[in-house]
């Protein structure tokens, strides 16, 4: 058991080094993050004080020693920009972030799953060259652009969906009402990253997918005389599955962090603002 | 379908907007929580701080500092003491304003020096004493020239029944004050709702309810205006954007300067910068008005060679503009200075070094970039060679002022800078010109001129104005000559606000559309 989580300890450990020696191999001060544009105006007593207060005057290893112990009781700091409790932030944006990242992956999960059964199933026909295109296409946009093509469109030329947040601040909404404002919300933010995520899903399910519909079972499938569809969603799709499973449990993975570009266009409440 | 659309969106906004007097503003960042110990940033956290506390005097439009929570302010003594009668203003909790806590505010500012704003402004105070229920006296060991800008349009009043058990400012969350609005809701990351003070001492505060959401982006800020989901935002308009809103019916512009600065920062240690007659010579050669009209796109004002404003109160009109030279007379004069043509065009000096030098600039702004390109185009001709080097923006201020700490020497020759908007509106000439380190804390070129010391060090303590327009007047012309940076422009302000739905906004010189005056009559 030991032997086994070793490594992904040593891991964290890695992790949680870089996180507290990097912004302390960067040049410059800490001060401005500390107190902000009003650090040109500290003496040197005040400033020393500042240092001190936050144990930043402390040797490295001391500061170390005191940040490891610190995590290891559960306590994260405070976040320099907002000064509240950083657990207490992560708490509260956590929701928003897996909303947001989760519904997208849904949903490019399965529109990618369909359109890359479909792709394959009619392999050169324009619905899969269009498809094809479009995820090439979509793969290599840079996340912030449909999010801004979004916004103009739906939000400003047709005002149908809010430009920013998760909620309107000002309505104070209850029930139903709030639950259809936080979808209203959601729409543009999931959609843009249910496009620039689609593309990975689409392309591995329509490979997978070529791939068995090649196999000779499918062949001996069809010779039994099944129909079309039993043959697809039975026989290939489930053994074209694997791959696109993997991808979906990789994608997982990013859940919590893929969605940063996205928050930031939309201003949504996720963890990105810590 | 899009009428339908617009017809919802409409409804939606009426609901919002209109009927409950709701007005919705955005701003870039999270602000955190509302209290003096709390909030972030200068501009516009400070700017939103002000609206729940109140100062004891406070910048009019012009930014010339009129009693606000005082009635009358009065300094005897040559300035070192000051009297401060309150008005009858009470605290959102319906408690009256006193003299105590004003006393305990300045104190505790002292005690808790989290936020170094408030702590550099009590720092001078020798003694505050209470003389009645709404009178106090504060003494300083010696005249504060900008003490009323500085300290007491400067400091928020807490109250001191919430605040005296306090013992960690930080952590505390009771955004009690006595400003025109008060903070019901803030939404981490998101939004703060403000409601009005009916009682407010000001007047009537206008709108009911205040709602300040987050947008980061500058991009979607200004969708969202377009799209009527906010009604103003504190992000100036980007120049590019300038025409698409003013032919905009929907759209009211507010323009006004700001007083920030953007300069470029000679090491004056560093030779040939070392020589006023070559910093002359590099400042007939660039011409901030091809700046301000190619990079700003003329959405700035030019920059004066004595550093202050043309709209600044110490303003000094002799100074003019800088001395443009020809590309011949430029040549001729660094002939004069000892630097001839090399092989390459690049000219050199006595001891054999190159006129190649590296300008630094701050990688995440791109008008300063844009702008050290330009001043190395202009430079070029003449035989001289800035490379602009893009710096991130922490790396840069390490080189040029490392632990913005004056006597920590500097590594750099040249670069882009610039001073936030209090530099120039309590004209801290001493800060920037002082040769003595602990004085001169913002002299990060190391300029040295005995006269200009012992003019700054009087201005600072001079309270009577004609007097201190002479004193400034003169130290403008002096810095004029010897040019220890060349002040390049400063930005002009343009804000957007949706026509109709709340038309009280008003541009407060230097600062912007979130001010109090916005929102009283």
């Amino acid at each position: 058991m030991l032997r086994r989580s070793l490594p992904h300890l040593l891991v964290l450990f890695m992790a949680l080094s870089l996180n507290f020696f990097l912004p302390r191999a960067m040049p410059g001060s800490p001060l401005p993050y500390l107190v902000g544009e009003e650090a040109a105006r500290l003496s040197p007593e005040e400033r020393a004080r500042v240092l001190a207060q936050y144990g930043l005057d402390k040797p490295l290893p001391e500061q170390f020693g005191l940040y490891l112990g610190r995590l290891a009781q559960g306590d994260l700091g405070r976040s320099l920009q907002s000064r509240e409790p950083v657990l207490k932030l992560i708490l509260e944006r956590l929701p928003w972030t897996l909303l947001l990242s989760g519904s997208a992956l849904v949903l490019a999960s399965a529109l990618g799953l369909l359109l890359g059964v479909l792709s394959a199933w009619y392999r050169g026909s324009l619905l899969d060259r269009f498809s094809f295109a479009g995820a090439v296409f979509l793969d290599a946009m840079p996340s912030f652009w449909p999010g801004m093509v979004l916004i103009a469109l739906f939000a400003v030329q047709w005002p149908l969906f809010p430009v920013f947040g998760a909620y309107t601040a000002w309505a104070n909404l209850q029930g139903l009402a709030l639950w259809v404002d936080v979808l209203r919300h959601l729409a543009l933010p999931a959609l843009t990253l249910t496009l620039t995520s689609l593309a990975g899903l689409y392309l591995v399910c329509r490979y997978a997918m070529l791939e068995t519909l090649g196999k000779d079972y499918i062949r001996t499938a069809r010779a039994k005389g099944l129909r079309e569809v039993q043959v697809i969603f039975k026989h290939a799709l489930r053994n074209a599955a694997l791959p696109v499973f993997t991808l979906f449990m990789l994608n997982l993975g990013s859940l919590v962090g893929g969605a940063v570009v996205v928050e930031t266009v939309f201003s949504y409440p996720g963890l990105v603002v810590c | 379908m899009r009428h339908l659309s617009r017809l919802i969106f409409g409804l939606l906004l009426f609901l919002g907007m209109g009927k409950a007097q709701q007005l919705v503003l955005a701003i870039p960042a999270d602000e955190g929580f509302l209290t003096p110990f709390t909030y972030v940033t200068g501009y516009p956290g400070y700017n939103l701080l002000s609206l729940v506390y109140d100062t004891l005097m406070l910048p009019d439009l012009n930014g010339v500092p009129r009693p606000w929570l005082a009635e009358q302010v009065s300094s005897t003594n040559g300035g070192r003491e000051w009297t401060i009668r309150l008005k009858d203003a009470r605290w959102h909790d319906g408690k009256p304003v006193t003299a105590a806590d004003v006393q305990f505010s300045y104190e505790y500012y002292r005690r808790y020096p989290v936020v170094s704003r408030f702590t550099t402004a009590v720092r001078n105070i020798s003694q505050i004493r209470i003389l009645d229920n709404r009178t106090v006296q504060i003494s300083l060991p010696r005249p504060e020239a900008t003490f009323e800008l500085s300290t007491l349009a400067d400091v928020p009043i807490l109250p001191k029944h919430i605040w005296e058990n306090v013992t960690d400012p930080k952590a505390h969350r009771d955004p009690t004050g006595s400003g025109p609005f008060k903070l019901v809701e803030v939404r981490s990351g998101q939004s703060y709702r403000l409601e009005a003070n009916p009682e407010y001492f000001g007047g009537k505060v206008a709108p009911q309810s205040l709602v300040v959401v987050i947008i980061r982006e500058a991009a979607a800020t200004f969708q969202a205006l377009q799209a009527g989901q906010i009604a103003a935002s504190s992000r100036e308009l980007l120049p590019e954007l300038i025409p698409q809103f003013s032919n905009n019916p929907n759209f009211r512009l507010l323009r006004g300067a700001l007083f920030t600065s953007n300069l470029l920062q000679f090491n004056t240690t560093q030779p040939p910068f070392d020589q006023v007659a070559f910093r002359q010579v590099i400042a007939g050669l660039v011409d901030p008005k091809v700046i301000v009209e190619t990079v700003l796109l003329g959405q700035a004002t030019i920059g004066s060679p004595g550093f202050l404003h043309p709209q600044s109160a110490l303003y000094n009109p002799d100074v003019g503009g800088y001395t443009k030279l020809t590309v011949s007379e430029a040549e001729r004069r660094l002939e004069q200075l000892g630097f001839r043509r090399g092989p390459d065009g690049v000219r050199v000096g006595k001891d054999g070094r190159r006129l190649e030098f590296d300008l630094l600039a701050p990688a995440n702004n791109p008008l300063r970039l844009r702008a050290a390109e330009l001043i190395a185009q202009q430079a070029r001709p003449a035989g001289i060679v800035f490379q602009v080097r893009a710096l991130e923006p922490n790396t840069l201020t390490d080189r040029v002022w490392p632990e913005f700490d004056v006597s920590k020497g500097r590594n750099y020759a040249l670069a882009m800078f610039g001073w936030s908007a209090p530099v120039m509106t309590q004209a801290n000439l001493r800060g920037l010109f002082h040769s003595k380190p602990s004085l001169g804390n913002l002299n990060i070129g190391a300029y040295r001129n005995p006269t200009v010391d012992s003019l700054t060090e009087r201005l600072t303590t001079t309270v009577d104005p004609n007097e201190r327009r002479t004193l400034a007047a003169r130290v403008q012309s002096l810095v004029a000559r010897d040019l220890p940076f060349l002040t390049l422009w400063y930005p002009d302000a343009t804000y957007a606000v949706r026509a109709g739905v709340y038309d009280g906004w008003k541009f407060q010189r230097g600062q912007g559309i979130l001010n109090k005056f916005s929102f009283l009559p």
